[in-house]
């Protein structure tokens, strides 16, 4: 309808200059990034030098607001919260990047072969994360982890699962759709195999968008593993864990002591908002269709 | 009826318009002046891009959010509508209405076409007063643009129509209120012909019985010079010339008319003849790859390609509950299902083709043409009948084994779509690479190799007319003719003796058309192809191939010569088309 | 079309139904992998004898071939015996049923508000998208979904009962102080209606307010989103323009022809919310204290009483098979392009 000639003759981005000028333009990205990037730095950092030990009581030092000495305060036993928050994330983030990994592995696998091979497996892949993605995972998850006993594993696998359904559609989705696109009968023209549109084709062109759902996943899990927590299925006291955090402080918020909930409860938040801005921008960075 | 004193309806003055994009704005229409007056019909034609439909949208104030009109006048019957909101919501539906291109997506999908209908009632100059009046209306206008049981369609959903009959709707909603002008934009584009003709002539009946001016928008110049009275031609946005048809078409005062009346393919021109005097020197494919071309045998007794009852049908049979919930809304224009369950896409189809020559399949949407084609690509495995490539029964090949069959490089394929054919991850180079490649791991080294794979590539990029260093881009980085080039340039590095071209044009501008077109010609000529050449369009199959095979609903009506099926149509079916089919008369002899 | 709408819910029923019986057997197997013993359980003392468990094991037919187990609780679940509960000793039949209706009344609320919020913050953020309030409304609702309910939760309670001092305590359903109305449905807030206590109404909204609005900040961005979307690909659809060609009004334009054709993807989303709200619903019962059959099933989970468990999972997918085919039916009589199948 209208004549956009958009600079056709410009020489087209590199993916270093593509990806710096996606970044720029979504300052919101760009700040999540620095954030989770700093976060993984001092939760590393902290296994070397932590300003205490997370798991250290000091029972003549209960209840602190913060302080210059306790950042973040202390909680009922006089253990350092800052520390804590940042020991729990290493295993908040241990359980994310775990869990997604299983859910994004399997169901990338599970949906793009029944999009690719089609027929009745398709159709019962279809049919279950339809039904799967509706009904209401936390409780499976729940039961999981409780048949499974309380461990990290368990909630990895739990929080895995969560993801699961997601994946499966998305690969089975975008595989689907990029299957009836012309370009994959030109490929088969041109002497491709079956197995090379696969991976020629059809994975490289589908990544892009899986991995919002990758960055989304991650997010997920984080909040699934310290929902669990919080409701005392896993994770057990007095492991440092954010949703563990919130639920012994809840208590103390009765009384006042706002700092043992608001910490961890901003760190999971940032943590999870984070991963969800960033998705958005990862897709444009990764689809050369976004380079000009 | 014609008006003796017909005073200017519309008027627009330097009108100029413009849209904000991420890098500024850009300028979709500069310095618009056009008017028509009562009961004219005027066309305006242009390529894409050429800010036809802009400038329409612009003068009724349906502009996209980016647009902003930046300078200019429009005035309806003398009133200003362009800074008078009042008065432009008075006038739309009800002065001038709006016929818009995809008339299914163009009505509101949940609610009934009659009461859409009756919404434009409603809000007329006098509203019918009952709801029986309001049904009588709509019955009405449905009948008036010739639907069969018009009662029963007013109740349908836009789903439930074909396109043709949609569009129908669209033209009695837009005269539902009746207005002065219609403005209707490429209200046939997506259509297959026969339905463009009936839909065209009824809109021309309608405006004429009711004094409706009309403005027609289009790319197609045949169509706009068999319908309309004046024409308004644009280029970039801005007019290049306006002027009574005849005017436009015969004595062409700006040269980008030229071009376009020359590239306009037409009854009585040869291929040659669709580009600029200018530029109508011989195409750069006589190279050294010319070395490749085999001398043509005369005598030769085994056809390139013999195709022999070939049949195809989708679909599982039906089982018995679903009869018996089967819905009873049914498209038309998708070829129908069979009491048998099956959708049979073809039936039948023989043909035999000598080498070196070029064959079109002919038909509408849903006539079996493309799928033919593929199957002969082997891309689609047939339901029946024998395909043999020199004697070589292909048929029996799965299109999977086909894959690794050392035929496969002798029988490459030009897509439909040359952006969606195109892997959006690859760069031309690599798209062509990637073919080379392939093919050659199951060829005859002799006649396919990588060695030397670059030079390869270059010598087919610049066969199909593609510059070297327009190579590295991403397919969505190059204009739509370059796209087509880089499909070209794939199926011809592999060097192939039958090139399967579907549809390779349709999604491009004619001028671009002419010069794709002049190419394969030349290739043809050059690389000694067969060629089967599937399109729609009757009068660019009649430039480029010398035999013709007219499909309908799966079958082959008439097979035969070119000039043999164009001058002496004998099916009732192929005469249809040939009438249906919009274009230019032939030149006055200069 | 009457026909066919008939047909087309009566195959959306037939076609629950492996929902239901992969629930089942989902749950059965589940209370064979949970750790220990069933048989062990129901012994009254941690000396019983192998013979007492063995005559429990046969009581209970776990001697029997798995199948054939697998066949008597389909059986007892289809006869709607879900066992026994061995913290309260009721029927978890009778014990779900008492404490559902305090689920429901949380978890309709938190949609009310939920959709009350988020489907005019949608149109809002469409009809003025890409200006600041577009980007404001998007920020704030991704800032919704990544806040757990129980983060959102227990600031609320932070706020408004320890800072301000508005909402009472955060546990039970109404003050114990106040004389409860008379149960009719259970829903509190009718039941008060309806016994014209109006000190009890007030009580029970007051304690409703704060779960319900952890709640429903969870679930505001899948439907602002969802509306924000279908909203402005239909403010750009070619019907619209189609409408403003035709110079319909405001209300015909927006209301008529635009929300309705916007609202069909947002009712296909209530039930992808509805699973969030129920995860949530556990979380923030059991932060509220809130006897419903969240904090009840989670209990049961956490002192190994695992027939209320079984009983909680099969009546959510109950509850989810109902939502689902209501939204699938209401939306095959909202939009005529899903009758046809």
């Amino acid at each position: 309808m209208s004549i956009v000639e958009t600079n056709a003759s410009a020489e087209p981005a590199g993916f270093i200059t593509h990806a710096k000028r996606v970044l720029l333009a979504n300052p919101v990205s760009l700040a999540a990034l620095v954030y989770l990037v700093a976060l993984l730095a001092m939760s590393i950092i902290s296994i070397f030098a932590s300003p205490y030990d997370p798991l250290a009581t000091d029972l003549g030092a209960v209840y602190q607001p913060p302080s210059v000495q306790h950042w973040f305060g202390t909680d009922q036993v006089g253990r350092d919260v800052f520390s804590r928050v940042i020991a729990a994330a290493r295993l908040d983030l241990l359980i994310a990047v775990s869990s997604v990994f299983l859910s994004f592995v399997v169901g990338t696998f599970v949906g793009s072969s029944a999009a690719f091979y089609g027929g009745v497996y398709d159709k019962a892949v279809g049919r279950v994360t339809d039904v799967l993605m509706t009904f209401p995972l936390f409780v499976i998850a729940m039961a999981l982890v409780a048949a499974l006993g309380n461990s990290v594993e368990s909630i990895i696998l739990a929080s895995g699962v969560v993801n699961l359904p997601f994946f499966i559609r998305l690969s089975r989705a975008e595989v689907s759709r990029l299957r009836s696109l012309s370009f994959v009968e030109a490929a088969r023209a041109g002497g491709n195999s079956e197995r090379d549109i696969l991976i020629k084709f059809m994975i490289p062109n589908a990544i892009p968008t899986i991995t919002v759902q990758v960055s989304t996943g991650l997010g997920w899990a984080i909040l699934n593993a310290a929902s669990l927590s919080f409701i005392g299925l896993g994770i057990r006291p007095p492991t440092p864990e954010w949703g563990i955090m919130v639920a012994e402080g809840a208590a103390a918020v009765l009384a006042g002591n706002w700092w043992l909930v608001l910490f961890p409860g901003a760190a999971l938040t940032l943590t999870v908002l984070s991963f969800n801005l960033l998705g958005d921008s990862l897709r444009d960075i990764l689809d050369v269709r976004f380079r000009r | 009826m014609k008006h003796m004193m017909r005073k200017n309806l519309l008027d627009v003055a330097d009108l100029t318009v413009s849209f904000s994009v991420s890098s500024g704005r850009v300028v979709g229409a500069r310095d618009i002046s056009l008017n028509i007056r009562q009961g004219e019909t005027l066309g305006i034609v242009g390529e894409s891009g050429s800010g036809k439909s802009v400038t329409a949208y612009a003068i009724m104030g349906l502009l996209a959010r980016n647009g902003r009109i930046d300078a200019g006048k429009v005035q309806f019957d003398g009133r200003d509508i362009l800074n008078d909101r009042q008065a432009l919501r008075q006038i739309r539906g009800r002065e001038v209405a709006f016929i818009f291109q995809n008339p299914r997506a163009a009505l509101n999908p949940v609610r009934t076409v009659g009461d859409q209908i009756a919404d434009v009632l409603a809000i007329s100059r006098n509203p019918p007063k009952s709801r029986a009046e309001t049904r009588k209306h709509v019955v009405e206008l449905l009948d008036a643009v010739r639907i069969v049981r018009p009662e029963e369609r007013s109740r349908a959903f836009a789903h439930e129509l074909s396109g043709g009959m949609c569009q129908r709707v669209m033209i009695a909603m837009a005269l539902a209120a009746e207005p002065r002008l219609l403005i209707a934009d490429e209200p046939t584009t997506g259509l297959d012909v026969t339905t463009q003709k009936v839909i065209m002539d009824m809109l021309r009946d309608l405006a004429a019985s009711r004094g409706l001016a009309t403005i027609l928008i289009t790319h197609d110049l045949g169509l706009a010079a068999e319908y309309c009275e004046r024409l308004t031609v644009m280029s970039k946005g801005t007019i290049v010339e306006q002027g009574a048809t005849a005017d436009v078409l015969y004595r062409p005062a700006a040269p980008y008319t030229e071009r376009l009346v020359a590239a306009t393919p037409r009854i009585d021109k040869k291929l040659i003849e669709l580009l600029p005097q200018d530029d109508r020197t011989p195409f750069a494919a006589s190279g050294p790859a010319s070395k490749v071309a085999i001398t043509q045998n005369e005598t030769d007794p085994i056809p390139c390609l013999t195709v022999r009852s070939l049949e195809k049908s989708f679909g599982r049979g039906v089982p018995w509950w679903s009869r018996l919930f089967s819905s009873l809304s049914r498209q038309s224009g998708t070829p129908k299902k069979e009491d048998d369950g099956l959708i049979h896409a073809v039936r039948g189809v023989s043909f035999e083709l000598q080498k070196g020559d070029a064959i079109g399949i002919v038909g509408e949407s849903g006539s079996g043409k493309t799928t033919t084609s593929r199957m002969i690509a082997r891309l689609l495995d047939q339901s029946a009948g024998d395909i043999r490539y020199f004697g070589e029964d292909i048929g029996s090949q799965s299109i999977q084994a086909f894959v690794s069959s050392p035929l496969r490089r002798r029988i490459q394929v030009v897509f439909q779509d040359p952006l969606g054919s195109l892997n959006p991850r690859f760069t031309a180079y690599d798209s062509i690479k990637n073919q080379l490649q392939s093919c050659a791991r199951h060829a005859d080294p002799a006649q396919l190799s990588v060695h030397d794979a670059h030079s390869q590539i270059i010598e087919a990029a610049r066969l199909a007319g593609l510059a070297p260093d327009l190579l590295k881009r991403f397919p969505h980085q190059l204009s739509g003719g370059q796209q087509a080039r880089v499909g070209i340039a794939r199926a011809l590095v592999v060097r192939p003796e039958l090139l399967i071209l579907d549809e390779p044009t349709s999604a491009l501008d004619v001028s671009v058309q002419a010069l794709v077109l002049n190419q394969l010609a030349e290739l043809r000529r050059h690389l000694n192809l067969t060629i089967v050449f599937v399109s729609h369009d009757l009068n660019v199959v009649r430039l480029v191939c010398d035999r013709v095979i007219v499909m309908r609903h799966g079958e082959g009506v008439e097979s035969g010569n070119t000039s043999d099926i164009f001058d002496h149509p004998k099916h009732a079916y192929t005469r249809e088309l040939l009438e249906a089919n919009p274009h230019l008369p032939a030149s006055v002899t200069s | 079309m009457g026909e066919n709408l008939l047909g087309y819910v009566f195959w959306r029923i037939v076609g629950a139904v492996p929902i239901l019986l992969g629930v089942g057997i989902f749950t059965f197997i589940l209370v064979r992998v949970l750790p220990g013993d069933p048989a062990v359980y129901y012994v009254s003392g941690p000396l019983a004898t192998q013979e007492e468990i063995d005559a429990i094991r046969k009581a209970l037919g776990l001697d029997q071939p798995l199948y054939l187990q697998l066949y008597n609780y389909l059986g007892d679940l289809v006869s709607g015996d879900l066992g026994r509960s061995l913290t309260t000793g009721n029927s978890v039949v009778s014990d779900l049923a008492q404490r559902l209706p305090a689920s429901l009344e949380l978890t309709i609320l938190a949609m009310l508000i939920a959709l009350a919020m988020a489907v005019p913050l949608g149109i809002v953020a469409a009809i003025r998208s890409g200006s600041w309030i577009d980007h404001a409304i998007r920020f704030l609702g991704t800032l919704g979904v990544s806040m757990p309910a129980f983060v959102t939760g227990v600031l609320l309670i932070l706020v408004f009962y320890f800072n301000l001092g508005w909402a009472p305590d955060p546990i039970d359903r109404i003050d114990p102080f106040i004389a409860r109305p008379p149960t009719v449905t259970g829903f509190l807030l009718v039941d008060s209606v309806l016994a014209g206590n109006w000190e009890a109404l007030r009580s029970a909204l007051g304690r409703l307010a704060l779960p319900a609005i952890a709640m429903a900040l969870f679930v505001l961005a899948p439907i602002m989103r969802i509306t924000r979307a279908s909203m402005m690909s239909v403010l750009t659809s070619d019907f619209i323009r189609t409408c403003s060609a035709a110079g319909f009004g405001w209300w015909t334009t927006y209301i008529r022809y635009g929300l309705r054709n916007a609202l069909l993807p947002v009712l296909t989303t209530i039930g992808l919310v509805t699973s969030f709200l129920i995860g949530a619903n556990v979380v923030v019962e059991k932060l509220f204290s809130w006897p419903g059959v969240g904090s009840y099933a989670l209990g049961a989970l956490l002192a190994t009483d695992y027939a209320p468990v079984q009983g909680y999972i099969l009546l959510m997918a109950l509850l989810f098979v109902l939502i689902n085919t209501a939204i699938d039916v209401l939306n095959a009589l909202v939009d005529p392009r899903m009758r046809g199948r």
